[in-house]
């Protein structure tokens, strides 16, 4: 049986850390892909569900921000927004998985990922709006921006995270959320 | 896989010597100011001032302007929308939804002048310092967080061993990419759901490569006998002069006028 | 099925030369070995064989077509030439085992039923039970049997030639020797095999020639018996022979054998059997 002891959870967010700046840079020799899917998403919100929020927080703080040192994206200007978006992402996601109990992993992790997103996004429209525009129109802009403009991305998140989840629990690197359902689902 | 934008310049100048604790400290107080500009003379004072940081520190113009040239189409899309989306009492030009209006041009302006002098700062920051500084000034700026009961040993050890796995990770990945690509993988499908279904073989064996490595190097920290430290930080010493005091100073100076005018 | 390669260099964007001028020839159906300490760039010339690199200059054909014209389909090499990577096990992904091992075929429009019989042959050719395996996950299985799998995905295309990166390493005693057994299996079905290894008495045992190189350039290409037992020029570039040959140098000094000259273990047990025939010991 596996057990996420707390140097296990820290060295598990210094990996998706990492996965922040090097998934973008694998991302980038394919058109396209790291505007289309936030590839730096997909390790903070593991983060945050496997490691709990404060581990979900530090990776979406340092994770934008080491990249950006690193490799240069994502650019200075944007780096803030970024980085407030993803630590909103990292403590959502932490916080629901110790709250949200359905029995189901997927329940559980479906309800975790689509209330972390919309905060996520919610959050991160308003510092923008805020910040750069001040109209009253704007705002409204901002925010549907974010959502049109993101929705492969929010797909390709909500897919792709179960998936990932699984095979780690199969591959026996995270514990199982729910050891005892194990054996229906095989 | 091998471009690292991260662009150190190597120059001796003034900005160089600058504390790197110091000098990320003016970079948030300079965005702060450039946010903040809203007249005309404003941004005139705004332009000068950074005109004579990129002149002292001596990385050359294009270098300060690094990136701006590939985001124009970014700009061009925000001036626009601005134009023609923001709401104003007397618009020039209507046509459906769209209300062209001067408060929405300046609007539009002004942001796109933020984000352009924003990426100067970031450019003057990371050109003028070198990676392993930067790092150590964000240590030094964490450590502040400690008196908020932040358990800073462990967040410096968590950034030491990411920046460690860098390196690996990405040859991982290459590996990991080049395999698939010779098992038949296809990543550059026009259609989005099949490009989308196309990394799955990259992603989910780039995790599992990495919490595979997490695994084992948490094991072996363990065996060795780290725990979670309760032990003080010991203070990243950094040399403060009064060179960097005084910058700071005028960059604070600086950010007052910007407020004001 | 030939891979010829003809001045072929190359060179990472950072301008060090990895690979200088090198030319050989592989002839269908051969078992070659390929050689030389770490950063010699055979990593990067298998990688180029199977067209995961582009060289900066030269060329290399298959079946004498030039891989690197425009016009060469990519997807033809790709079932042309399989490469299995050291810790193959990495690239696994799918849910059940067949999937995993059937990922290769999907993209090449294969019908239902080839798709399964391919699978069905790659996993029992891997030594596994095609219905016990199938409806697992691969990534519950243990370490050798992940490798067997990731191996079963690569030779599920049948590719004409092999490519095969340090494939025994972290193996136990008994995986390598399956492994090997597999591999001689593959090789009597016709297809070329190269092998990147830096144990030499496996390569002995196994491989007919050898490319060896040093620092970027290909220093022989010549018989793998040869090689080994070209001792001063072994030692010039700080390689080693194998156990065989020196155990065979210590019989032939004290008399116990005809010739020094015997590298690999079958050799060997022939020249002791004969030496016992004769009753000289």
């Amino acid at each position: 049986m596996i057990k996420l002891t707390y140097v296990k959870k820290a060295i598990i967010t210094a990996a998706c850390i990492t996965l922040c700046i090097v998934l973008p840079m694998a991302f980038h020799s394919i058109p396209n892909a790291g505007s289309i899917y936030c590839p730096m998403h997909i390790p903070v919100l593991l983060c945050g569900l496997i490691c709990g929020w404060p581990f979900g927080l530090l990776c979406g703080l340092a994770g934008p921000f080491l990249s950006s040192v690193f490799t240069g994206m994502p650019p200075v200007a944007i780096l803030p927004i970024m980085m407030i978006e993803l630590a909103t992402y990292g403590i959502v996601t932490g916080m629901m998985m110790k709250v949200v109990h359905t029995q189901k992993v997927y329940g559980d992790l479906y309800i975790g990922l689509v209330i972390a997103l919309m905060t996520g996004r919610i959050v991160a429209g308003l510092m923008r709006a805020l910040i750069f525009a001040s109209g009253e129109y704007s705002i409204a802009i901002w925010v549907t921006t974010y959502f049109i403009t993101a929705w492969p991305a929010l797909i390709i998140q909500l897919a792709f995270i179960p998936m990932i989840v699984f095979a780690l629990e199969k591959a026996q690197l995270i514990p199982m959320r729910y050891p005892q359902s194990y054996n229906e689902r095989v | 896989m091998n471009t690292f934008i991260g662009s150190y310049i190597e120059k001796k100048s003034l900005v160089h010597k600058l504390d790197a604790f110091i000098k990320l400290i003016c970079v948030f107080i300079l965005i702060t100011a450039i946010i903040m500009c809203q007249s005309i003379y404003s941004y005139i004072v705004c332009i000068l001032f950074l005109t004579i940081i990129i002149h002292i520190s001596h990385i050359g113009f294009f270098n300060a302007m690094s990136g701006v040239k590939h985001m124009w189409l970014f700009f061009v899309m925000i001036f626009l929308m601005n134009c023609f989306f923001f709401e104003s009492s007397y618009s020039l030009w209507n046509w459906g939804i769209f209300h062209l209006s001067y408060e929405g041009m300046i609007q539009g302006l002004n942001v796109v002048l933020r984000v352009v002098f924003s990426m100067i700062v970031g450019n003057l920051f990371v050109s003028t310092t070198s990676p392993l500084d930067i790092v150590g000034a964000i240590e030094s700026f964490i450590f502040a967080l400690r008196y908020i009961g932040v358990p800073i040993q462990d967040v410096a050890i968590i950034l030491g061993v990411s920046i460690q796995f860098i390196p690996m990770f990405i040859e991982e990945t290459d590996m990991i990419k080049k395999a698939q690509i010779a098992r038949g993988a296809r990543f550059e499908s026009k259609k989005l759901l099949d490009k989308a279904k196309g990394i799955i073989p990259l992603v989910i064996p780039v995790f599992l490569s990495a919490f595979k490595k997490a695994d084992e190097l948490s094991i072996a920290m363990e065996a060795r006998g780290y725990h979670r430290t309760r032990k003080k930080e010991r203070f990243h010493h950094r040399h403060i002069q009064m060179i960097d005091i005084s910058i700071l100073i005028i960059v604070i100076v600086f950010c007052i006028i910007e407020m004001i005018i | 099925m030939s891979v010829k390669v003809k001045n072929l260099s190359f060179q990472y964007d950072k301008g060090i030369k990895v690979l200088k001028d090198v030319s050989f020839e592989i002839k269908k159906g051969e078992f070659v070995g390929i050689m030389g300490h770490t950063g010699c760039g055979k990593s990067t010339l298998i990688q180029l064989i199977s067209g995961l690199l582009t060289p900066t200059s030269g060329n290399i054909y298959i079946d004498d077509e030039d891989i690197n014209h425009k016009k060469y389909d990519r997807a033809l090499l790709r079932q042309k030439v399989g490469i299995v990577f050291q810790y193959p096990e990495y690239q696994l992904f799918e849910t059940t085992v067949e999937k995993d091992v059937a990922f290769a075929l999907k993209n090449n429009k294969f019908s239902q039923k080839e798709i399964k019989e391919r699978v069905r042959w790659a996993l029992e050719m891997m030594g596994f039970s095609y219905e016990d395996i199938r409806k697992k996950s691969p990534l519950s299985l243990s370490g050798g049997e992940k490798r067997r799998v990731a191996i079963a995905g690569v030779i599920v295309s049948q590719p004409h030639i092999l490519i095969f990166d340090e494939p025994i390493a972290g193996l136990d005693p008994y995986g390598r020797l399956e492994f090997l057994k597999l591999v001689k299996a593959l090789h009597q079905q016709g297809t070329t095999i190269i092998m990147v290894s830096h144990n030499i008495d496996i390569l002995c045992e196994y491989t007919q020639k050898m490319l060896v190189f040093h620092q970027g350039q290909l220093i022989t290409n010549e018989s793998t018996k040869d090689i080994f037992n070209n001792l001063d020029f072994l030692s010039k570039y700080q390689m080693e022979t194998s156990q065989i040959r020196h155990i065979s140098q210590k019989l032939y000094e004290r008399g116990f054998i005809v010739s020094p000259y015997i590298t690999n273990y079958q050799e060997f047990i022939n020249e002791v059997k004969d030496v016992l025939n004769r009753g000289q010991l």
